[in-house]
């Protein structure tokens, strides 16, 4: 997790500062959102396995205390070692006195949300535990001393060139090349050794089965699997809203999952884990960090339906030019946006407040999250509870006081327009926001009111 | 978990997840081949006549180094003599296996460790092969579920084409870490 204190618009301003480089940030992920709607329009049941895949998670929250039983004990007669974490250090401590046991001090850990969330890696770095990332992306961005800035696509904000000074400074790879394919190939090499040597692999888990206690790992790297099956032993890190309740389900998830992330028919490797291999010792640690209590907000609970496609993100105008850092929190775009108050209503206060409310996100969403709405709603519990931001509390409280005075707004009214036409400088200097990117427009000379006054009169 | 208790919603019903009617329609075989090959894999399509062993290396070159789980079609085995450490088969270059059964919406086929014995087997190889009929293709994963249902494997997956990746600037690379091709015998 990342200590910064900055707004979301700060951290954006900086995003924006090269204007080419936004721009190709942003047409790069509408091209993947257009590969999603290619996917998804191909399939005449598309919106019918939305709706199925909604209903589904509804009754996985309705009853989620008997289902994480019902796979607990599963688990556990599969031979899998369960353990419960109530919060991120909780879940780091198990972590690491399951490498602690084995005297382990080197690992691999394929790609998993709720570590980032749990800021697991920051925390084995203190314990002087050497973690590689191998999903790609995230290799690189762990590489270059950052966080993954997309669910998906962790490295989505690096161009090619800069990847391959990267690769040229830690992997000895010629400089100059930036080749993905060459750059590609050199990562595999690298990352061989690491999958042959270590013996404890991390990884994360998309789904897991009440019914049968076994969970599911989607990858197209096949990095999950290959650090999952050439180590001793493997943990499964999980947030407690990961479960479906059938088997059968799957079908379902698995159907919307990479079409709605990437537009592909599925990910290449779908791996089912439900007994551990003879001689090996597999755990999963089951997180609620937060999410007990964000099931029992009744506005926000459905943000537990999530299963990290990133959809919204790459649909979402505001994200695509302001990419996934200015978020500060491991989930950007919408999503982590309704995910992090719950967190820190405080810390996060602004994030609700990034987002034009234009609905791209509810509407992509494979298991409908009412994003937009729970963005709105957020707002409203954010400034009830006094973490709005200052000026916008202020302003709004000036507004609220005139809009309430009939009177004073046709005043307040009729004297803008006439300051603006005399001192058309004084409203567009840059120190007012609004003025960043936008142009004010020309004054009407009177108002509706005073037009309607007018010629009413006349007909 | 008292606090899961007590806030969870109430919800009694799960919904029906019947595959609807309108859904999309295709040919299993073509589906099967057309999406494969859309996602980087390579469909070969046996006849009943063909000697598959014969084609495999017709495919693959005759001094192709093939490992094999196949009992009737028999190349290397799985381990030299004298070892069974999964990590030996980072120098297998061509893994040939057999899967259950394929879903011809995606272009994956489902395998377990049953069929391949040793969980890395697909992943570390250079190259994947597998021989699959089409007898056994479902149209979605709806009905895979329904083949898989009661099945005891201690681990199984859905293989979909080569391992890949676009984490450089979108730009599609196969062959992440695991295999760089993966081609499918579909026989009769």
């Amino acid at each position: 997790m990342q200590t910064v204190t900055k707004s979301h618009a700060e951290l954006s301003e900086r995003f924006n500062k090269d204007e080419a480089r936004v721009n190709w940030h942003n047409e790069t992920l509408w091209w993947i959102r257009q590969k999603r709607d290619k996917a998804a329009h191909q399939m005449p049941e598309w919106e019918w396995l939305r709706q199925t895949a909604s209903g589904i998670k509804d009754y996985v929250l309705g009853n989620m205390h008997d289902l994480l039983l019902e796979f607990e004990a599963n688990a556990l007669a599969n031979g899998i070692k369960v353990h419960w974490a109530a919060d991120a250090e909780v879940h780091n401590q198990i972590v690491h006195s399951i490498l602690q046991q084995h005297k382990v001090s080197k690992i691999v850990k394929s790609k998993s949300m709720l570590t980032e969330e749990c800021g697991l890696n920051e925390y084995l770095h203190e314990q002087k535990v050497d973690v590689v990332d191998t999903d790609l992306g995230e290799r690189i961005v762990q590489l270059a001393g950052e966080v993954p800035s997309h669910i998906v696509l962790p490295c989505i904000h690096w161009k090619k060139e800069e990847i391959g000074e990267l690769f040229h400074k830690f992997l000895g790879t010629p400089e100059g090349n930036a080749d993905p394919q060459f750059l590609t190939g050199a990562a595999r090499i690298h990352l061989r050794e690491k999958f042959l040597t270590r013996r404890v692999a991390i990884t994360g888990v998309n789904f897991a089965v009440a019914e049968t206690g076994e969970f599911v790992v989607c990858t197209n790297e096949g990095n999950a699997d290959m650090g999952a099956h050439l180590a001793d032993i493997h943990i499964a890190c999980m947030g407690i809203e990961k479960l479906v309740p059938k088997q059968e389900h799957l079908g379902v998830f698995l159907r919307l999952l990479a079409r709605s992330a990437t537009g592909q028919p599925t990910t290449t490797y779908n791996s089912h884990f439900r007994k551990p291999a003879p001689g090996q010792e597999m755990h999963i640690v089951l997180v609620d960090n937060g999410r007990s209590r964000q099931l029992g907000r009744a506005d926000f609970r459905n943000s537990l339906k999530c299963i990290r496609c990133g959809a919204c993100m790459n649909t979402c105008p505001v994200y695509r030019r302001s990419g996934g850092h200015s978020y500060k929190y491991a989930i950007s775009g919408p999503i982590g946006s309704i995910l992090a108050p719950n967190l820190d209503m405080e810390k996060y206060a602004d994030l609700p407040f990034a987002s034009t409310l234009c609905g791209s996100c509810s509407n992509v969403c494979p298991v409908k999250i009412d994003i937009h709405d729970q963005l709105y709603k957020w707002r409203q519990e954010i400034t009830k509870n006094g973490h709005a931001p200052k000026a916008k509390t202020f302003a709004m409280k000036v507004v609220a006081a005139v809009l309430a005075r009939p009177a004073l707004y046709r005043f307040g009214g009729s004297m803008a327009r006439k300051m603006m036409r005399l001192f058309p400088s004084l409203f567009s200097i840059k120190m007012i926001p609004w003025n960043k990117a936008r142009e004010l427009p020309a004054p009407p000379k009177e108002s509706f009111g005073e037009w309607y006054a007018k010629n009413r009169k006349k007909s | 978990m008292q606090a899961v208790k007590q806030n969870q919603p109430k919800v009694d019903t799960l919904p029906d997840i019947t595959q609807p009617d309108y859904s999309m329609k295709f040919s299993a075989t073509e589906k099967f081949a057309e999406v494969l090959t859309a996602i980087g894999g390579r469909v070969i399509l046996v006849d009943e006549t063909d000697d598959l062993q014969a084609l495999i290396l017709q495919v693959f070159g005759a001094e192709a180094s093939i490992v094999s789980v196949i009992d009737e079609l028999p190349f290397k085995p799985l381990f030299p003599p004298g070892t069974e450490d999964p990590h030996v088969l980072e120098n297998v270059d061509i893994a040939l296996m057999k899967a259950q059964f394929g879903v011809s919406e995606n272009g994956s086929v489902w395998v377990t460790e049953a069929e391949y014995k040793v969980r890395a087997f697909p992943f570390i190889c250079q190259h994947l092969a597998v021989v699959l009929s089409r007898n056994n293709l479902v149209p979605y994963m709806h009905a895979a579920y329904q083949k898989i249902n009661g099945q005891q494997y201690g681990f199984g997956l859905f293989i979909a084409g080569p391992s890949k990746t676009a984490d450089i600037e979108q730009s599609l690379v196969l062959g992440a870490h695991g295999p760089k091709t993966m081609t499918v015998f579909l026989t009769q």
